[in-house]
């Protein structure tokens, strides 16, 4: 029986390896994208950028990953251990696992990557990411030489572990981060800066980078010796098309698989087509207020506008498929909730002006700051709209371009503002501590010890019920009491999908796997 | 179903070290008694024994394969004692009968016996409705 | 052996994928049909490290524990391929005087979640002999 079935197992094999040749259903095939531009860099300690992104979850992995769902699950790591006191990670790399040139993949590659993270020569904007573990930040700051005084150890080959300062619900998602993917010493040290070059760049991901023309496109091809399955892409050709209807003809001649960032003119006929796909993202569109500016200073102002906008109309000017946001929090991750928040209620919009103390008798004019997007525009003018209709208030758009609408943003010198926040981790506490004191992101001028409290109190707690009643408490204080944002909308992430591609998904934190896809 | 209906007895093939070894390699048992003779010896057994967790599982599967004939129902609780030790060889066999038949609620009581009729383990296994 | 001082202690959180090969190779040594589906019910005794590194650390050696009991109660079904979490905490200790001497019964109780929610909870008897 036993003897049978093994020689059953090796007829299987025969039949696995010829087919390939004879099915074209399984044939190695070539997925064409398009990237927006250039990479900043293809050095992964230092990406930051979507575009970058894109290349390194493709060419690389880590130690967890977050893929289809909003849990770490394990990936170069095989498992690890977090301590009783929650403070050490042990992780177990798993063995076997080779860079694409074919040496072996040990725990040394992760502690080479994270001390040059570290190291503030190498200027990565990430680095902060690891500051959480013992010692870290000291060595960043220069005031730690040695870094083996830092919490991050080689056990043994395959054994790597990890000390925090103290406990952090959300840090396992650390190590999913592109920054903190494992690097080969010995390569970096002979190619200098210049290592993150075809020829030179190894990985350890599905794919392997094998060529770059700046400014046309970039190539990859299967890793020979990746560890996990792959699909039946052979070659990634990723053409940088910056124009949009260009990128849309490329799409509708059969050239791209796959094409993202459809812009708002493109959609607006688009989004019936059954090749147009939508894909769950972590993100909510937000109006700030900042609140030491004259009107919006006064919080009866602050409610009215947010009571005077109706929200389910948004999807009818936008047409990405987005939904009325009512948290912060967007859906699918604990904290959201779909009753907290002011609802839409033109006649008590009315009433909180009126009792105010802000002269109604005279025009009302308040300044909206945007970025000069067609999307953010189209929003700000049914906002204004809105606004207009329901309280006899002005809103003059402002609009910039991206760089100095965000350094506008900083001096924070308009009183109305509309962004967006997405997710660099599914948790709750990457969207509140956005609104924290210390918090580079916070523009809205408002500062509170108990909210700053409590952002640290839930990201150390452990029990998920108890960390989601935090989390609802501190929205229902910003967005009910002081009334310090209002969430607009959520929206998915929409993308054509030739019929032939299989298996295609942008995932919430905005990552596309192409080893998950097949092409026929 | 209803009380007192007994599960018809269901033998596994007889105990053999090629098995021990995969299983033990399979369950992630460190335990070397379980395939090393001189080892087992000396840890004053008659030879190598079964692991207590394989017997459980056939015992398991003895229950799950019952109740598989009753749509709709699936296992919320299993308990198992070990009362014998397992020794090369040995011939396996699961019999039982069903304890308690409630609306949401199914009771096996099992046990394993060897071929002389040796209690080997006992099993309790409480289905649900789905 | 000053067992009780332990009791409470917990081992931390464990994460892997519960690999459907690693399944599958468990379900030819029992020899029963794999079932992609579903995890068998006793695969949790994979589990059992936590127990191991516990026994560890409060001093008892392996050869000299059998496994008394087992049980395991299951909040919903866990498919082979799944990512799992479980921490194992030594919850009880029990000391009898037997005709071959002390013995100690050890009961550790693990709980075992995927996709953030509880899976199944295990609780294990393993009797020390000579322990106590």
């Amino acid at each position: 029986m036993r003897f049978h079935s093994r020689f059953l197992r090796w007829i299987v094999f025969g039949v696995f390896f010829c087919l390939p040749l004879s099915s074209s259903a399984v044939s190695p095939k070539t997925f064409t994208f398009r990237l927006l531009g250039d990479p900043e860099t293809l050095d992964w300690n230092r990406a930051h950028t979507p575009i970058e992104t894109f290349l390194m979850m493709n060419l690389m992995e880590g130690l967890v990953a977050v893929e289809s769902s909003t849990q770490p699950i394990p990936a170069l790591a095989e498992s690890w251990k977090q301590s009783a006191d929650q403070r050490t990670y042990t992780f177990k790399i798993r063995k076997g696992v080779r860079w694409s040139d074919g040496v072996f993949l040990q725990a040394d590659d992760f502690a080479f990557s994270w001390q040059r993270l570290l190291t503030p020569s190498t200027a990565a904007a990430y680095a902060y990411l690891l500051f959480d573990i013992e010692g870290a930040e000291d060595f960043y700051k220069g005031k730690i030489k040695d870094f083996s005084k830092v919490g991050i150890k080689v056990l043994d080959p395959y054994t790597l572990q990890v000390r925090l300062n103290k406990p952090i619900a959300h840090w396992i998602y650390i190590p999913s981060f592109w920054v903190t993917f494992p690097m080969r010493k010995d390569i970096v040290s002979k190619a200098g800066e210049a290592w993150a070059k075809p020829g030179r760049m190894q990985t350890v991901g599905p794919f392997t980078l094998e060529s770059y023309d700046f400014d046309s496109k970039i190539v990859l091809k299967a890793n020979p010796h990746y560890y996990a399955k792959r699909g039946n892409i052979e070659k990634v050709v990723a053409l940088i098309v910056k124009d949009d209807s260009t990128a849309l003809s490329l799409y509708e001649s059969g050239k791209f698989d796959v094409l993202t960032d459809l812009s708002i003119v493109d959609l607006n006929r688009l989004h019936s087509r059954s090749d147009l796909k939508t894909f769950p993202y972590l993100k909510t569109a937000y109006m700030g207020f900042v609140t030491d500016k004259y009107p919006i200073s006064n919080v009866k102002v602050r409610r009215a506008i947010s009571m005077a906008i109706d929200k389910s109309k948004i999807e009818g000017v936008l047409h990405g498929k987005q939904s009325a946001a009512t948290t912060f929090v967007p859906p699918k991750i604990s904290g959201h909730s779909p009753r907290l928040g002011l609802k839409y209620d033109p006649v008590q919009a009315k009433a909180e002006l009126r009792s105010s103390g802000v002269d109604t008798t005279r025009p009302i004019t308040i300044d909206l700051l945007i970025p000069n997007w067609d999307k953010t525009m189209t929003l700000a003018q049914f906002i204004q709209a809105e606004i207009k209709k329901n309280l006899n208030v002005t809103l003059n758009i402002i609009s910039f371009d991206n760089k100095t609408f965000r350094a506008q943003l900083d001096l924070k010198s308009f009183p109305i503002f509309i962004t967006s926040w997405s997710a660099d981790y599914p948790d709750p506490d990457n969207f509140l501590s956005v609104f924290t004191s210390a918090s580079g992101n916070n523009r809205t001028a408002w500062k509170s010890e108990k909210f700053d409290a409590q952002v640290v109190q839930a990201r150390q707690g452990s029990s998920t019920s108890v960390r989601t009643k935090t989390y609802l408490e501190m929205q229902k204080q910003i967005l009910e009491n002081d009334v310090i944002i209002l969430p607009l909308y959520y929206e998915p992430n929409l993308a054509l999908v030739q019929k032939r591609v299989r298996g295609f998904e942008i995932n919430p934190m905005n990552y596309i796997f192409l080893k998950k896809v097949n092409v026929e | 179903m209803k009380k007192g209906d007994l599960i018809t007895p269901v033998s596994f093939p007889p105990i053999a070290l090629p098995q021990l070894k995969a299983y033990g390699k399979a369950a992630r048992d460190p335990n070397p008694i379980h395939w090393d003779e001189a080892i087992a010896k000396k840890a004053g057994l008659p030879g190598c024994i079964a692991h207590g967790m394989l017997i459980s599982a056939f015992v398991a599967n003895t229950a799950e394969k019952y109740l598989a004939l009753k749509k709709g129902w699936s296992l919320t609780n299993f308990k198992t004692r070990f009362l014998g030790m397992t020794l090369l060889g040995d011939t396996v066999s699961v019999q039982g009968k069903v304890s308690n038949v409630t609306d949401q609620e199914i009771t096996l009581d099992l046990k394993a016996v060897n071929q002389k009729g040796d209690l080997l383990a006992t099993g309790e296994a409480k289905f649900g409705k789905n | 052996m000053n067992l009780e001082s332990f009791v409470g202690k917990k081992t931390g959180t464990y994460s892997e994928t519960l690999k459907p090969e690693d399944v599958k190779a468990f379900c030819e040594a029992v020899g029963i049909p794999f079932n992609q589906e579903k995890i068998p019910p006793t695969y949790l005794t994979t589990l059992r490290t936590g127990e191991f590194d516990l026994l560890k650390e409060i001093g008892v050696p392996l050869p000299q524990i059998l496994h008394g009991e087992q049980e395991y109660t299951y909040e919903k079904e866990i498919r082979p391929g799944s990512a799992i979490q479980f921490e194992t905490e030594f919850t009880q200790v029990t000391k009898k005087e037997g005709k071959n001497g002390v013995m100690s019964f050890l009961i550790f109780t693990s709980k075992i979640s995927s996709n953030g929610s509880l899976s199944a909870t295990s609780k294990t008897t393993v009797v020390a002999r000579g322990v106590g």
